[in-house]
């Protein structure tokens, strides 16, 4: 049990950095919000079910809070995409394609 | 818009409120076990008219199988999708072609489209933007072709297979 919980605390914080390094490198918000999201949702979740490891008596609350962190943080992220694109925020010179602006023209 | 009616919708409510209380208190007691079913009724009285779509029929076995059976899938994919971006985040060129793409999708309800659209946000490289009607909008952090059927096939279609057998 403690090793296994050691070893998912260690992925946790290995991925949370891993997620804070692509905030700095990433040319714009929306590939920022790619990394941050998907890096710092398995940190958390691996963070937090490691806890429930080292101590078995939480281990059913810490997985309950892991799956709540699973269901709402990509809503957030995706509420944050959504809104800087309609305000206007550019996307990066990389970007090949754009299919979103013509529709949100039309849906409006 | 009426897919079940309101004691049906209440009572799911009331089933998961009061699995999620149990799961909170784990060593529980009695008195808390009461405490939790009271306030969880309570709670599902106002809540009923706008969650829970579909009832108690979610109940069926073959649904919480295939929920079941999506888990480990979810899971497996978020993994992947980390090593994916930590090898992108770690490479000194930064290889990343971005785009954002439109792809369909079969589901109808909102709680399918809902557990879609996190699927797709948590996988690799890819964002959903917003959704309009059956259309998602994807943003990629790499992509080959910016083609819709070929973007419904990779993105949605390995999810859609398994949703379909637990929403609709």
């Amino acid at each position: 049990m403690f090793i296994i919980g050691i070893i998912l605390i260690t992925i946790g914080v290995i991925f949370s950095t891993l997620g804070a390094l692509g905030l700095v490198r990433m040319p714009d918000l929306y590939n920022r919000l790619q990394t941050s999201t998907k890096a710092t949702t398995l940190g958390a979740f691996s963070t937090i079910i490691g806890v429930g490891f080292l101590n078995p008596a939480w281990l059913i609350k810490t997985i309950v809070i892991a799956t709540f962190i699973l269901l709402t943080a990509p809503i957030s992220s995706h509420n944050l995409a959504r809104a800087s694109h309609k305000w206007g925020i550019p996307l990066s010179d990389k970007t090949s394609v754009d299919k979103y602006d013509s529709k949100t023209g039309k849906e409006e | 818009m009426n897919s079940s009616n309101y004691f049906s919708r209440w009572f799911f409510g009331f089933i998961v409120l009061s699995l999620l209380w149990l799961a909170f208190t784990f060593p529980f007691s009695l008195a808390e076990l009461y405490t939790g079913l009271v306030v969880g009724a309570f709670i599902s009285l106002f809540t009923a008219k706008y969650f829970e779509e579909f009832g108690i029929s979610s109940f069926a076995p073959s649904k919480i199988l295939g929920l079941l059976i999506y888990i480990p899938i979810i899971l497996w994919e978020i993994i992947k999708a980390n090593i994916e971006v930590a090898i992108i985040v770690l490479s000194p060129s930064l290889p990343i072609e971005p785009a954002i793409i439109t792809a369909k999708t079969k589901l109808k309800s909102d709680i399918g489209k809902m557990f879609l659209a996190n699927s797709i946000t948590l996988t690799p490289g890819t964002l959903t933007v917003d959704i309009i009607k059956d259309t998602y909008f994807i943003h990629c952090i790499k992509i080959d072709k910016t083609d819709e059927r070929y973007a419904t096939e990779s993105i949605i279609g390995k999810f859609e297979k398994h949703l379909r057998r637990f929403v609709k």
